[in-house]
């Protein structure tokens, strides 16, 4: 690849698919966040007894890492796994990621070694889910009548990004700490430094590529729905209260004459 | 006039309600102080981008679906019927297209994005699934990013009612509310003779001679639904004898007779009239409480804007279970479930006590001490089905399509064994005992149903 090209791979495309990836996603939640309304009402939580903060908070936490409201109806287990597999090895494979930007104190072997297993077990798992996922989308009449371009171009180039990260891991297996790492520190610490990028094969080029446009198409589609619950007032919005406690004159046997004693605004 | 279509599994476009004429609409808009729009497409794209922008629960809805289908296992209209339109996805794609066909994505790729353009057969499409909705925020329920079409129908519901397209019976109950202060149209003297017609069936009954007031001051006003006037006497029996029972110094007012709101179900514009209104009564009679009765989407309306507009004129709202329950918690009442028989009593939830209401453990608490034998529903709690005559569907032309939802907790009842179902709603009372002798004669079996606080008031010894 000249050096040029270089440039363009490693340097202008990432911080444009940054760019628009930061300015998309604030352009969202700003417009999110300026719709003020709840439909005329106080509040419109749906989940029940949720009062508090730390009620709301901890909802939140168990949609997104247990799902739990899919089996709260009827089941649809292929969901339920599917959905599982696919997220959690994506998170993983994520933190895995991570790895090559922090550094760990581990020699270069065991980090090979646990990219291999724990990188690639993961990978395979959000592979597996994702297959079952669009399985599910292909197969069944109902899903296929709600899926549109959206939804398919999600589906392909996750399937795309995920089969070409585990060709890396598995066949090509590159010393990932000598080329990539370097080169993705230098880009988020804004110090762009390509060198270490001229050896790396087609199959890490492109799979850096094809991220960096995943990347940049998250703001546009339904990939919004990463951060999304956060805003969504039916979720984080505590339900209004009524107070319970209070007897409101109740018990006295002999009924009072309501007098309206000065705070009936009268 | 056959007014009813029939009911064909998968396709239900022609469940359709009639809809308000022209002389009731103007009389809706006058009240709500709009015009009638006269371009209705335009009209309808523009009302529904403002709405949207507006509400951020329905705009994070429309935005954020993942179209994972989830929401389809959970659908009551859609399990019933099959029809995709008629599911929580599916509705919020007829109008989700319409948005994204004026979009640049729906503009370069058409029909691939989903993108349709809107036409007056295509709003009338709209119009017909979006009054089969039944508001019953199931879909919210499991939705994993808490998406509600109940308030995506609500407020689709409002850019329609603007637009002229209004179904006759919501226009019709809307109208009675407003002008005689309860759904039924009431007058006064029907619902004063209604009061001391059961005051006297619970001296005989009971013994007992109970007061209360009709629109007089007093601590607190009770409002239940008026069809606790018309049909559920046995509740109003409840209610009445309770109240007394506790000692509250309390007032009926034949101005607001009206817990429920159809207006949540049509437009928020008239949502907050008939809410002010029962503030307004509430004011003027300086009450310091206002007690609901029982009612499911009642509750909803006034627990989120009644009562938080009672406060601002410093009166408190609450409903009448927490009152049973604080009453039988401390022991100001004493109950013999005996009264109640051996029959098993099947407690379903009625959808806005379960579902946002945060009511769902009070009558629970309250039936076990009132019955003998008391069993949940397999589907209950946040997972309870709808009567299948929410959202103002609870019209005759609909009455097939509403068997059809009906048979889903009507079959949960059956597993259970139940011999009553317990729905302390007035729309759920309606709907079963339309629904009920249909199932019951298709089953062959003679489940009943009944509210809360008729068994209450059976069971309340003196
Ligand atoms: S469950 Fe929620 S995200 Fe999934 S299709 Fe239904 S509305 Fe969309
Ligand atoms: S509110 Fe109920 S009937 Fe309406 S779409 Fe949601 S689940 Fe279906």
């Amino acid at each position: 690849m000249s050096y040029i090209l270089e440039i363009i791979a490693f340097v202008v495309i990432p911080y444009l698919a940054l760019a628009i990836f930061v300015s998309g996603m604030a352009y969202r939640v700003s417009q999110w966040l300026r719709s003020r309304e709840l439909t005329g009402l106080h509040t419109v939580a749906v989940v029940p007894y949720t009062f508090t903060p730390m009620d709301v908070i901890k909802d939140l936490f168990k949609r997104v890492f247990a799902f739990y409201t899919l089996p709260k109806m009827e089941k649809d287990r292929v969901l339920i796994v599917g959905t599982m597999m696919f997220h959690y090895g994506i998170w993983f494979s994520l933190l895995g990621h991570l790895a090559m930007v922090i550094p760990m104190g581990i020699s270069l072997q065991l980090h090979d070694i646990i990219a291999l297993y724990m990188g690639g077990g993961a990978g395979l798992v959000a592979f597996v889910g994702l297959l079952i996922l669009t399985a599910r989308r292909a197969a069944q009449h109902k899903m296929r009548l709600i899926s549109y371009l959206d939804d398919y171009f999600a589906i392909s180039i996750l399937l795309v990004l995920i089969v070409l990260g585990l060709t890396q891991t598995f066949y090509i297996r590159p010393d990932f700490m000598a080329t990539v790492s370097p080169w993705l520190v230098s880009i988020l610490t804004f110090s762009p430094e390509v060198s270490s990028m001229s050896q790396i094969s087609p199959v890490t080029t492109a799979h850096i590529l094809v991220s960096l446009i995943f990347i940049a198409y998250i703001p546009f589609g339904k990939m919004a729905h990463i951060i999304s619950s956060i805003f969504q007032p039916t979720i984080t919005k505590s339900s209004f209260k009524v107070e319970t406690k209070e007897s409101f004159g109740a018990g006295n046997k002999a009924p009072q004459v309501g007098n309206g004693d000065g705070n009936n605004g009268q | 006039m056959d007014s009813k279509a029939e009911f064909k599994f998968g396709n239900t476009s022609n469940m359709e309600p009639f809809w308000a004429k022209e002389d009731l609409v103007k009389t809706i808009h006058d009240k709500a102080g709009i015009e009638t729009l006269t371009d209705v497409i335009e009209g309808f794209k523009t009302g529904l981008k403002r709405e949207i922008a507006r509400n951020r629960n329905v705009k994070m809805a429309i935005e954020t679906c993942v179209h994972c289908g989830a929401c389809l296992n959970a659908c009551p209209t859609y399990i019933a019927t099959g029809d995709i339109s008629n599911s929580p996805v599916g509705r919020a794609d007829l109008v989700r297209n319409v948005i994204k066909s004026e979009k640049p994505a729906g503009k370069i790729f058409g029909g691939l994005a989903g993108a349709r353009k809107l036409d007056a057969a295509y709003l009338d499409k709209i119009a017909t699934y979006y009054y089969q909705c039944l508001e019953c925020r199931r879909c919210g329920e499991i939705c994993p990013f808490g998406i509600d079409q109940a308030d995506v129908t609500r407020t689709v519901r409002s850019v329609l009612h603007d637009a002229g397209k209004i179904s006759r019976y919501t226009a019709t109950v809307i109208n009675n509310a407003e002008k005689t202060g309860n759904n039924m149209g009431l007058p006064a003297p029907a619902l004063k003779a209604t009061i001391d017609f059961v005051k006297d069936e619970i001296k005989e009954e009971k013994g007992i001679d109970v007061s209360f007031k009709v629109d007089e001051k007093a601590r607190a006003m009770f409002v239940p639904p008026s069809a606790d006037f018309f049909s559920n006497l046995e509740t109003l029996k409840g209610y009445m004898f309770f109240l007394h029972s506790i000692g509250m110094d309390y007032t009926f007012t034949t101005e607001h007779a009206e817990l429920a709101n159809f207006g949540l179900f049509t437009d928020t514009k008239h949502l907050r009239i008939i809410g002010d209104h029962l503030v307004s009564v509430a004011k003027k009679l300086g009450v310091k409480v206002v007690v609901a009765g029982e009612c499911g989407h009642g509750w909803r309306a006034f627990k989120n804007y009644v009562i938080p507009r009672l406060k601002e004129q410093g009166i408190e709202g609450i409903h009448i279970f927490y009152l049973v329950e604080e009453a039988l918690k401390t022991g100001k009442i004493k109950l013999n479930p005996d009264n109640n028989g051996d029959s098993v009593y099947v407690y379903q939830d009625p959808c806005n006590y379960a579902r946002g209401g945060d009511l769902i453990e009070e009558p629970r608490y309250i039936l076990q001490k009132v019955v003998k034998n008391y069993v949940d529903s397999p589907h209950s709690r946040e997972r309870t089905w709808c009567c299948g005559g929410g959202g103002g569907v609870l019209t005759d032309e609909l009455l097939p399509l509403r068997v059809e939802y009906a048979k889903l907790w009507y079959e949960d009842a059956a597993s259970v064994h139940g011999d009553q179902v317990i729905r302390p709603c007035a729309i759920c009372k309606a709907q079963l005992s339309h629904t009920i002798p249909k199932l019951n004669k298709m089953n062959s079996s003679n489940l009943t149903n009944s509210g809360l606080m008729d068994l209450v008031y059976k069971a309340l010894t003196v």
